[in-house]
């Protein structure tokens, strides 16, 4: 062995209370010893303290990196020189490659390319590692270029409806990626009906999350039971169905059980959510935290009795692995990779989706039993502590790029 | 003296050009009835509409587009031009006044106005405080962050005004309450000004946390409108909540074109499956995913359908995956947006109309389609209920319920003749009530009462006159400096 993996992991912006998996991903492959890198578009919430594990390896900051700013134009065509100077000075020779290469590919238009992947090549990295497949569908040359292994992995929306008018639009990544990384099984059906090829080396990974961190001080059965507490937590976005959660509790209240319904998260959907909880009467029952850190979600999930999702696109949901972890019963639709995160009756309930009666049934039948609850919860937390744990992800990302590295 | 009738002079303030067809049919209505109509918006209107004779267009530059991205040498030209107006201004002024204090005198400014414009100038910043102009009355109640903010932020709003300087009108027109609270400061220089209220912004937006200064907003600007119009009796209700007068509302109900939008001449359509169809931009209000859902349990029962959806959006993305999600790839079509022509015969080949919006006013493209002949089903929200008679017209089932959707529908593909004389029925009423004669008769007027009202209204005169009083005030204390 001479030197160890160069890895960088692409994503549109670092780090991210919504994609805190990646933050988890990046730290545990560092400690591994692994050289890891990322490099985004956009910095996220760096200097709140919401990510204080970034902040305890004096390395991190050199090993965040962002592309250069694309806006506007009269700076990028001031700073383009200096991107070509200072990337020259660093790899001369893998940038000359990069710019004839290019050349004979694309022509001139080589040039606008190299200021957006000046900062991939200064990396000079074994493995690039797109971490939405919707990065990596305009950019599978890169491994010609630079003559690195390219993985991609699917989260999601990427398979679920990015580009699926156009059966085409993920032809390049099928065709040449190195390696694929998907959270389950279902993201790998979807991946199959896109036109993957079957045999195309793949591995599945959930997402995992810290379950030490994620721990119940009591379990649910113990908690007050006079209201019941019914629990949301993800991006206020059309995609987890929140418009169906709330007709839901509508209906739980409705039948006469005194209930209080929290969702955590922020987003493009407040308006229409805000809108829905005041045209559905819930004004006060429905409590819209926004956005949270993560000891505020532990926090809540700790006095909280159901975990609510009902979302109609899913990857697989860390907030759901969480709040198993956490000891909550589970309701949840069947979108995505939801079946293989929640065990149908033994850690939670799957309905359909776009159901809210369906919804409104499983509350009911938790909200009746809490020793029901507290049933699943265990299970949920056991199951947890089994399949989800950070360690294991680690390793077999490890093994994942290590496999990768020595295909030939 | 008997005078020939003074053309009355509307400013149309807070639109994005080119507008939406139930505004650019109203304003060709209202240029018809020789009415000056100035329209401000960032983007040149087509040539059609300059060409007329009545047509006025004030260019209002966004901000983001002149100062930031097109460089910093747009900011002298227009500091020039902010010269240019504020001479012109105190040249108008001095004009304006004279001619309401002594009748026609309009005489002697020659040397003066030079004068008073070098006060406008050294002036500026002041005058809007508390001079004449009175610009910057509602900007005090923005209370922005720091010391910085608070200067970008006048800045912002004098250059927002710029264009404004220096000319008059005899009534100021919102149509969007968005477009009242961004330019509300217009609402204080004492010329009259209707607002209409038409959905979302009163029915929704309020309800967003993030946007709860929205409801002191829609106060004052309704305070300081002098006519507010709802397009329906839904929005009133809803308005009145946020502390309109009722006295000052006035309820149009929208139109349209009956004579473009018609039902098919041979009459024949295609029989062999139900044609579903709906318009509209592709935005959650419209509740499409309540409507997919129930075209899936329609096609569940057994009933063949096919969906149309014209209109383009941000929730396009949305849709396609529910339509994928939903396996209705061959029964529901995108058809994007479309010209008013491919509406019509798309309209004139369906055989009933969906609309599943959770929130809406009065809705203008099921307008169209029972102008066109076709039964609708609607959501029972907002002024639909006002407009569909169910039972009648067409059928209403409760918003967010995709269940009944699916019913309605169901009733509808069954009964040929019940869709017919239904269609029969909304293009009756839509003739007798919805026609754009009427609307634009009742603008009209509504435009007409508000300048004549300002012009004799006892109480708005003392007014006008104290802050001319005042106006001419503070020019004397300028002058004497």
């Amino acid at each position: 062995m001479t030197k160890e993996l160069r890895i960088v992991l692409v994503v549109p912006t670092f780090p991210k209370v919504s994609e805190t998996f990646i933050v988890s991903k990046f730290r545990g492959l560092l400690d591994r010893g692994m050289d890891i890198h990322v490099l985004c578009n956009r910095r996220g919430e760096t200097n709140d303290g919401v990510f204080p594990e970034l902040r305890q390896i004096d390395e991190v900051p050199q090993r965040i990196r962002s592309s250069w700013p694309r806006r506007p134009i009269a700076f990028v065509l001031l700073m383009y020189p200096l991107v070509l100077f200072l990337t020259f000075i660093r790899r001369p020779v893998l940038t000359c490659r990069y710019l004839v290469k290019g050349f004979l590919k694309f022509g001139l238009g080589i040039g606008k390319r190299f200021y957006l992947d000046a900062a991939f090549i200064s990396l000079n990295p074994d493995i690039i590692h797109f971490e939405f497949g919707s990065l990596a569908a305009e950019k599978m040359y890169l491994r010609e270029l630079l003559d690195c292994k390219v993985t991609v992995g699917f989260r999601g929306y990427d398979l679920n409806f990015v580009g699926i008018e156009d059966p085409d639009f993920y032809r390049d990544v099928w065709k040449r990626a190195d390696g694929l990384h998907l959270l389950g099984d279902d993201l790998w059906k979807r991946a199959l009906n896109r036109g993957c090829d079957e045999l195309a080396f793949h591995t599945l990974i959930p997402p995992a999350i810290d379950t030490a961190y994620f721990r119940s001080k009591e379990t649910v059965a113990d908690r007050s039971c006079d209201t019941l507490n019914i629990l949301s937590v993800g991006r206020l976005d059309w995609r987890k169905g929140y418009e169906y959660a709330l007709q839901s509790v509508k209906s739980v209240v409705e039948d006469g059980i005194k209930c209080r319904f929290t969702i955590v998260g922020d987003g493009n959907y407040l308006e229409s959510i805000s809108f829905a909880v005041h045209q559905l009467g819930l004004d006060n029952i429905v409590y819209l935290k926004g956005a949270c850190s993560r000891e505020e979600v532990r926090e809540i999930m700790q006095s909280s009795d159901i975990f609510l999702h009902a979302a109609v696109s899913e990857g697989f949901c860390n907030a759901v692995i969480e709040a198993q972890a956490m000891e909550l019963p589970v309701v949840s639709t069947d979108a995505g990779g939801l079946p293989e995160n929640v065990i149908d009756g033994t850690t939670g309930f799957i309905v359909p989706r776009r159901d809210p009666r369906a919804l409104a049934n499983s509350i009911m039948a938790l909200a009746e039993s809490s020793e029901l609850r507290g049933r699943m919860g265990e299970a949920g937390r056991k199951r947890v502590l089994q399949e989800f744990r950070i360690g294991d992800q680690i390793t077999a990302f490890e093994k994942f790029y290590r496999n990768v590295a020595d295909k030939t | 003296m008997p005078q020939a009738k003074k053309q009355l002079r509307l400013l149309i303030v807070g639109l994005k050009w080119p507008a939406e067809t139930f505004l650019a049919q109203l304003f060709k209505g209202l240029l018809g009835r020789d009415i000056e109509l100035t329209v401000t918006s960032s983007t040149k209107p087509s040539q059609e509409w300059l060409d007329h004779p009545n047509f006025r267009w004030l260019h209002t530059p966004s901000w983001d587009v002149s100062i930031v991205s097109r460089g910093y040498w747009l900011c002298w030209l227009w500091l020039g031009a902010a010269m240019r107006s504020l001479l012109r201004r105190a040249w108008s002024m001095e004009q304006g006044g004279k001619s309401k204090e002594h009748g026609a005198g309009s005489v002697e400014h020659g040397g003066k106005s030079k004068e008073h414009g070098a006060w406008s100038m050294e002036q500026g910043g002041k005058s809007k405080e508390h001079g004449a102009g009175s610009m910057e009355q509602g900007g005090g109640s923005e209370e922005s962050g720091g010391g910085l903010e608070k200067i970008r932020e006048r800045i912002r709003r004098t250059y927002r005004y710029l264009p404004f300087i220096g000319r008059t009108w005899d009534v100021i027109y919102f149509p969007w309450n968005s477009g009242a609270i961004d330019y509300s400061e217009l609402m204080g220089i004492g010329i009259p000004s209707v607002i209409s209220c038409r959905g979302a912004q009163i029915n929704i937006a309020p309800h967003n946390p993030k946007r709860r200064r929205i409801k002191d907003e829609l106060r004052t600007t309704f305070q300081g409108a002098s006519k507010v119009h709802c397009v329906c009796e839904a929005i009133r209700t809803e308005a009145e909540s946020y502390g309109l007068d009722p006295a000052k509302t006035v309820v149009i109900t929208p139109a349209v074109d009956i004579e473009f939008f018609s039902p098919a001449r041979n009459g024949e359509k295609p029989e062999n499956r139900l044609r579903i169809v709906t318009t509209g931009s592709l935005i959650w209000r419209k509740g499409y995913e309540y409507a997919l859902t129930g075209v899936y349990d329609t096609l569940s029962r057994g009933i063949e359908i096919d969906f149309s959806i014209i209109g383009d959006g941000p929730e396009r993305q949305r849709l396609l995956y529910t339509i994928h999600d939903l396996k209705l790839t061959s029964q529901v079509k995108l058809l994007g947006n479309l010209t008013r022509e491919a509406v019509r015969s798309e309209l004139q080949n369906s055989h009933v109309f969906l609309l599943s919006s959770v929130s809406e006013g009065i809705s203008n493209a099921a307008l169209e389609a029972m102008a066109c002949g076709l039964p609708v089903i609607t959501t029972d929200c907002g002024g639909m209920t006002e407009l569909i008679t169910d039972g009648v017209d067409g059928l209403t089932v409760p918003v967010r319920d995709s269940a009944a959707i699916a019913m309605a529908i169901a009733t509808l593909s069954e009964d040929k003749k019940l869709r017919d004389r239904m269609g029969r029925k909304g293009r009756e009423k839509v003739c007798t009530e919805y026609s754009l004669e009427s609307q634009i008769d009742q603008f009209e007027e509504l435009i007409c009462n508000t300048a004549t009202r300002a012009e004799h209204g006892a109480g708005s005169r003392e007014q006008g006159a104290g802050s001319r009083k005042q106006g001419a005030g503070s020019r004397k204390q300028g002058a004497k400096r």
